[in-house]
């Protein structure tokens, strides 16, 4: 992981992406008891003007010449697949802005906060997702000022309080 | 439409809801573990999963390199002049 990290670090001094993080269900290792899962979720912002068409093809050939190999649209960290996703709305996005370095094998890694974790996992909404809403609240140590505040401007509030009186 | 009941746990005998009790701490304990050692647990859990999809006669799982996860970056050496 901590070459994988230093790798997009290496991108964002290019100039390649302006940001990244991780999320997901990786990324909970840092907040709740491990769970299942088998991929390791980057999400980034790209350093591109917003009309300019998405591509991932200058990141994914950053990685092959550090020795990685690419299989689809993943790339292989031994038998880890790190997907890397361009955050795709304002909250992903907001949440990759206010990501946090947290310390991880001697280093620091970039990680989505778990109040951002708790509202991307309530807007995705799958079963999966509900069960990450569950976990964070439950054990990671939320800022509920902050959590209520990113879940009213990004409208979620209400599916938020719904899920909350079921748990 | 009435909200879905909450789960009550109340009527189970004593010796389940100790049980159940006692898991719950556990899944507290596992949230304070540093990282490293949450990650060395999630790949366990990959290899219990890759072993049930086996021997219940689904595809294989990926199973996570720990080592490879874990190594640490050389920095790139300076360009010759």
């Amino acid at each position: 992981m901590n070459a994988v990290i230093r790798t997009f670090r290496e991108l964002q001094a290019q100039g390649v992406i302006r940001a990244f993080a991780l999320g997901g269900a990786s990324a909970l290792v840092f907040y709740t008891e491990p769970v299942l899962t088998y991929d390791l979720d980057f999400f980034i912002i790209l350093d591109a003007p917003p009309d300019k068409p998405v591509s991932l093809q200058p990141i994914y050939e950053h990685f092959t010449r550090h020795g990685y190999s690419i299989s689809g649209e993943q790339v292989l960290v031994g038998d880890a697949p790190v997907q890397v996703l361009v955050a795709y709305n304002p909250l992903v996005e907001e949440a990759v802005q206010n990501a946090i370095e947290l310390p991880f094998n001697g280093e620091t890694v970039p990680v989505l906060t778990p109040e951002y974790l708790l509202a991307i996992a309530l807007q995705t909404n799958r079963h999966k997702d509900r069960e990450r809403v569950r976990l964070l609240w439950q054990q990671a140590s939320l800022d509920e000022a902050k959590l209520v505040d990113i879940l009213t401007r990004h409208e979620l509030l209400e599916r938020w309080n719904h899920l909350k009186s079921q748990m | 439409m009435e909200p879905p009941e909450k789960p009550d746990v109340a009527p189970l005998p004593q010796v389940v809801r100790r049980v159940l009790e006692f898991k719950e701490a556990r899944r507290k304990q596992l949230a304070q573990l540093p990282p490293e050692e949450k990650l060395r647990i999630l790949v366990e859990m990959q290899k219990w999963a890759r072993a049930a999809h086996i021997a219940t006669g689904r595809p294989p799982t990926p199973v996570w390199n720990l080592e490879e996860l874990m190594k640490r970056a050389q920095p790139e050496p300076p360009h010759q002049v």
